[in-house]
Order: C-alpha cells, then sequence, then structure tokens
C-alpha cells in the first residue's frame, strides 16, 4: 500500500499525558482529557509536519491483527463509523489501554490522539512520545472541572526532549481500513520488545510484509536494476560491491534513498527510487532482515557471455576492496583480484 | 417620446432587484471561481443600473418595453492586465453562460475611426440555473472584458462625454481622439513588449515565471516577491531540459492539474498559519510548483543544486509538506 502522506491534514487532536506506571500499587493514577486542543490552524499543521515527517522517513504497512490483545482496532472501527461524537471518549479509551498495558519499563509521555484527511479520506494518527528527559507537564483544568492539555508541552517536547517518537496512521478505505506505523526503534535489534509493544499489544496490528521479504525484494529489485538499467561496466562494479556491503555490514536498517545518494552516480538516483517504486518495494526506511537471503546473492558473481566462465567471489565487502572490473579497449571486460589462495573449486 | 407610464416603469424596475442581486450573485462567483481556476490574474467589477439611470435611458432611447429592451441592468466587467488574457476570459463566458450577442468594439470601428474598445456580451445563466431563482425567465444582462487602460477610458469617457450638457467643441473633441489613440497603443505596446520581454535571450526565467505564475494564481493570490523568484529560477531552470523549458507551460499546467486538490489544501492550510518561521517562504513564491514537481521528478539532484542558491532548511520543509524523504534527512 501506497500513501501519498504529503496530502495529510490535521483535523482535530486530543493530547493525554501518560505517566510511568511504577507498579500496580503505587501507580500514579491516570487522569486523561477531556476537551481537545483548540483547532487552531497553526497547532494542526504543527502536528501534520511533525506526522509527514515521520512517515516518509519510514512506514510499515500494517494491517489489523484478526485477534488483537488490544481494543484498538476495534475502537478505530467504531470512530470511523461514528459522526465524530465518539472522538474524545475513544481517545480516553486508547490512552487508558496504554496506561494499563505499560510497566515500569516504559517512560512516561504523552499520547496525541489527532483525526485527519489522508488522500482526502478520513483517516487517525496516533502518536506516541516518550519522555526521557522528565519534562514538566502541566495539566490545565477548567471551571468545569474538565481537563486540557497543551500542544506547547508536545511541541517542547517534540523539539527538544522527546527522543522516542512512533505513530500509527489508519485511514478508512471503501472496503477496510489501511494502516501505517512509523516506529524509530523497529529494527533497532535492541529495541525489538519496545517496537512490537508499540505494534502489537498497543495497537493490536501486524506487519502486512515481513522484514525478510522486503530486504530479499530490495535486493532483486537492486541486482536487476544494476544488470538492466546500468550501462556503464564501472558503475555496475561500484554498486554491485554497495549491494554487497549494504548487505553484509552491521546496520540494522536499510535507507533506500540515503543508498542511492551515496552509492549512485547522480543520473541513476532517481532512476533506482522509480524502479523501486514500481517493483513495489519500499523507498523508506526499512528494518534489515537477511536471514532467508540465499549465500548466492550474498556473494558476488560475474557472469560472462553464454555463461562460459562465472567468477564467484564470496566474503564480506571489505575483502572485495582489491577487486578490479574495467572494460578493455576491444570492449571486452577485465576482472582482477588479490586474495589468499586457499583451494579451487567448491 | 417615451409613450407608456415612467411611474410603472419605476415601480417594476424596483420589484426586480432581488432578482437582480441574485442573478449578479451567481453570475459574479461563476466568473471568479472559473477565472481563479485558470489563474487569470484580474478584477471583476459588478454593478446593478440604479433606477434612475435606468428612468434616464428609458427616456433618452424611448423604449416600449423597458424592462427587457434594456440589457444592461445587471452588468459585470472582467478587468485583465494584458489584452493577450482576453481569449481566456472568452472561453470562459462561453463556458459559464448562455450567448445571446457578442461584439468585439475594435471590428465596428472603420480603420480610421477610434472609440470604444473591448469585447461585450449579452449572456443570460444556464438553463439549469434558472431553478436556483424564483420565477427566473431568462434574464439577458451584460458582460464585458477590458483591459486595464480600456477600462480607464471607458471610466473617464463616461465623466467627461455623458456629464456635458453641450456637445464638445472639435477641440475638445480632439484631444479626447488623441486620448482614445494613445489607449490602444498603450495596449499594443504593453503586449508587445511583455511577448519580448518573455522571449528575449538571456530571460528564460521571466518565461517561466509567466508560466508559473499563472498556475500559482489557481491557488492562491497571495503577493510574492518577483526578483527573489527570478534569482531563483536562474538556479532551478539549470535542472529543465532544454525541451522542457520549450514546453514549461505544459508541463507546469499538467502538473497542476494531476496534483490540483493536493496543491489547493497546501496552500490553504498555510495561507493563514501565521507561525515566525523562515521555512515557509519558499511556499508562497510561484517556483514552489516547479519545486514540488522536481522533488517529484529527481528529488536527488534538486537536492544537489540547492545548497548552491539557498539554504537546505527551506527545501526541506517543502519536501516534507509535499511527503518527500530527502537524503541524509
Amino acid at each position: 500500500m501506497s500513501l501519498d502522506f504529503g496530502t495529510l491534514q490535521v483535523e482535530r487532536a486530543i493530547i493525554h499525558q501518560i505517566p510511568k506506571r511504577l507498579s500496580s500499587e503505587g501507580a500514579v493514577a491516570l487522569r486523561t482529557t477531556d476537551i481537545e486542543i483548540p483547532p487552531v490552524l497553526e497547532s494542526m499543521n504543527f502536528l501534520a509536519e511533525r506526522i509527514k515527517e515521520s512517515l516518509v522517513k519510514s512506514s510499515y504497512s500494517v494491517a489489523f491483527d484478526p485477534e488483537p490483545e488490544s481494543p484498538v482496532p476495534d475502537l478505530i472501527s467504531r470512530l470511523f463509523e461514528s459522526e465524530n461524537d465518539d472522538f474524545v471518549h475513544i481517545s480516553q479509551r486508547i490512552a487508558l489501554h496504554l496506561y494499563t498495558s505499560q510497566t515500569g519499563v516504559n517512560s512516561r509521555g504523552v499520547l496525541v490522539i489527532t483525526q485527519v484527511k489522508l488522500e482526502n479520506k478520513p483517516a487517525l494518527a496516533i502518536l506516541k512520545l516518550e519522555d526521557e528527559k522528565g519534562c514538566e507537564y502541566e495539566i490545565l483544568e477548567n471551571n468545569k472541572g474538565l481537563i486540557t492539555c497543551s500542544l506547547k508541552q508536545v511541541e517542547n517536547l517534540m523539539l527538544t526532549g522527546g527522543k522516542i517518537f512512533k505513530v500509527g496512521i489508519f485511514v478508512k478505505e471503501s472496503d477496510c481500513i489501511a494502516g501505517c506505523i512509523s516506529d524509530k526503534q523497529r529494527g533497532i535489534k535492541t529495541q525489538t520488545l519496545v517496537a512490537n509493544f508499540f505494534l502489537k499489544r498497543f495497537l493490536g496490528c501486524y506487519l502486512l510484509k515481513s522484514p525478510a521479504i522486503t530486504t530479499n525484494q530490495f535486493i532483486r529489485t537492486c541486482q536487476n536494476f544494476i544488470n538492466n538499467d546500468v550501462s556503464s561496466v564501472e558503475l555496475k562494479q561500484r554498486y554491485e560491491i554497495a549491494l554487497l556491503s549494504l548487505i553484509n555490514n552491521n546496520n540494522d536498517v536499510i535507507e533506500p534513498t540515503n543508498f542511492a545518494s551515496l552509492n549512485m552516480h547522480v543520473d541513476d538516483r532517481q532512476k533506482f527510487i522509480d524502479r523501486l517504486e514500481q517493483d513495489e518495494v519500499p523507498t523508506t526506511n526499512f528494518e534489515k532482515d537477511i536471514s532467508t537471503t540465499g549465500n548466492s546473492i550474498r556473494n558476488m558473481h560475474v557472469t560472462f557471455t553464454n555463461n562460459e566462465c562465472t567468477v564467484a567471489i564470496s566474503g564480506n565487502a571489505s575483502s572485495l576492496e582489491d577487486l578490479i572490473i574495467e572494460e578493455t579497449d576491444d570492449g571486452r571486460v577485465k576482472v582482477s583480484f588479490v586474495a589468499e589462495l586457499d583451494k579451487f573449486g567448491k | 417620446m417615451y409613450e407608456g407610464n415612467l411611474e410603472d416603469s419605476r415601480k417594476l424596475y424596483l420589484d426586480k432587484q432581488d432578482e437582480y442581486s441574485k442573478i449578479l450573485e451567481i453570475a459574479f462567483e461563476k466568473l471568479e471561481t472559473s477565472i481563479k481556476r485558470k489563474g487569470i490574474h484580474c478584477q471583476i467589477e459588478k454593478r446593478i443600473k440604479n433606477v434612475d439611470s435606468f428612468l434616464k435611458k428609458i427616456l433618452r432611447k424611448e423604449y416600449k418595453t423597458p424592462l427587457t429592451e434594456i440589457r444592461d441592468q445587471i452588468g459585470l466587467r472582467v478587468i485583465t492586465h494584458y489584452q493577450h488574457e482576453f481569449d481566456k476570459v472568452k472561453e470562459i463566458v462561453y463556458e459559464e453562460f448562455e450567448v445571446h450577442h457578442h461584439e468585439d468594439k475594435l471590428n465596428s470601428l472603420k480603420f480610421d475611426q477610434l472609440g470604444y474598445l473591448g469585447l461585450h456580451y449579452e449572456v443570460s445563466l444556464q438553463k439549469n440555473e434558472n431553478e436556483l431563482i424564483k420565477d427566473y425567465n431568462e434574464h439577458i444582462f451584460e458582460l464585458q472584458i477590458h483591459t486595464k487602460a480600456q477600462n480607464l477610458w471607458a471610466n473617464v469617457s463616461h465623466q467627461l462625454l455623458y456629464k456635458s450638457f453641450s456637445p464638445p467643441s472639435p477641440e475638445i473633441q480632439r484631444s479626447i481622439y488623441r486620448l482614445v489613440a494613445l489607449i490602444e497603443i498603450f495596449d499594443k505596446e504593453v503586449n508587445t513588449a511583455q511577448n519580448a520581454i518573455i522571449n528575449q535571450t538571456g530571460f528564460p526565467e521571466v518565461k517561466l515565471l509567466t508560466h508559473l505564475e499563472s498556475c500559482f494564481h489557481l491557488f492562491t493570490w497571495n503577493e510574492f516577491d518577483k526578483e527573489f523568484s527570478i534569482n531563483n529560477l536562474s538556479s532551478l531552470k539549470k535542472l529543465l531540459k532544454d525541451e522542457e523549458i520549450d514546453n514549461f507551460e505544459n508541463l507546469i499546467e499538467a502538473f497542476s492539474s494531476e496534483n490540483h486538490t493536493k496543491l489547493a489544501n497546501l496552500f490553504s492550510q498555510y495561507s493563514d498559519d501565521k507561525r515566525d518561521s523562515y521555512d515557509r517562504l519558499m511556499l508562497f513564491q510561484p517556483e514552489s510548483l516547479l519545486i514540488f514537481e522536481r522533488l517529484e521528478m529527481d528529488k536527488f539532484k534538486l537536492q544537489e543544486l540547492w545548497g548552491s542558491f539557498l539554504p537546505l532548511e527551506l527545501l526541506e520543509f517543502l519536501a516534507n509538506i509535499w511527503g518527500i524523504q530527502l537524503p541524509n534527512s
């Protein structure tokens, strides 16, 4: 699913503070907010910009788990059915679910629930911000005892203190609800549990495409691009080595735009991104999983005309630095490399 | 001499005022919407003839059925900057109204005559709009298209000629003719100069800006800094191939049309945003359309070029609101 996040417009928003839950006895009682933030243009634009910022960098298509642990899928579905009257109430139920699901491991933070339009369709965006720096919060109570929370606190958190920022967005399509999440912690191996908490336990969703499948698709498209769309032998070599390096390095995330920008000739960068889009491979950052990537693709193969000769070099990118592929004057290709000989054959 | 009852005509005319107001509002809105959609920067004037002028006209021209014979009870005037914009407005007139009669005032003058210029139409609302007005029976009204200069002349000549008690002396007539000639020359020269500037070698930026401005006004009427635009376009044009520059009008029109809703929403979202931030500086410059187009066509080349003429934050803001990820962002 490819959504145009540039079309996102925020219409309503409510902010709930989620305190740290130390233990069941000592828990700070959650006081959910009763009033939305005033729908002033500047606030709505600020939130839209932050949501877009996150989703354009990294977004994973998700679907509601058919048997979710979380009430969120049902609450979102109800919100799309109702005539907006339940927005505040449903947001309070979502905030309560987050609070009761958290343990002492989770930092305190805020939950911003926004009613948005995406591609002119009704949608809901949920923003979770964790506060690692202990910003001071202010709860405002009006003379009727209703509580509100100002956007200023969210702005401070987003622009200065809040390091962890996750977004889930759900769009009402004609026959279903489509979803996407953005989570900086997804893909970082040490943070898998926290990322899964947001995706599964809190939102009640699962990833539509596993990172292993996405990684394989990326590699295949990249390989096809090198073979079919790049004519210069020198560039083919450069891109092949870059791909091998990407597969074998220790980074947990693949960043297609940065990959193109860092490794490709300026004329090839956009073509590569367009090719990924054509093949429905994400162009935003995604989790790398090479667990099912075959060895053949992790190693380098140079196949000559009519399959008369194949040179295969296995190893990581650093060992390939001595590899030189060059075009000779008569139009043929010379492959040379220096390595310590162990044995011939397989 | 008028043989009807002037008091009856006065009452009948006053009874029609509500109907006229409704017709005028509908016609004005249709015209304004279409003009904005086509990106024509112009002014629209509207008026209902006051009862005094109506009665004087009856007396002057001896109408038998003044309410139907007089067709300028309701009047609209579109005032364009340049004469070449007439064609676009003409298209709108034929698309949005039933045209009963039209007259190019220039055609009614012999080559050795000078006089009132502009396009005049007698139109009515389209049939399907009748139901919006109770008891409406195809009222014909007047719609004029003038340049600014022609409009100036129309207003001044009205003051000069209609308000004089006796025919002007030959000397005054001659000075009036000199003025009329000047108006005609003015419009022609402005048109010639504009075309020359657009097509002048070394000024492709002006040509690009002219087309961008036309599309930009589809979405916003915000004022912009022309000099800033020209500076930016002198860099941005490096991203365009020769054939794209030659075909720029179609390129930018197609992009604006394909992304009409998205662009309209964006400009509307930010038009009244009062946050104190300079990163929105570029949005309300016509070249923002080209920047959005290039973000889709080749964001890498755009980003690489950008650093040579403007701070990167300005591009990052536009990329973000357009929903495009830039490298290393």
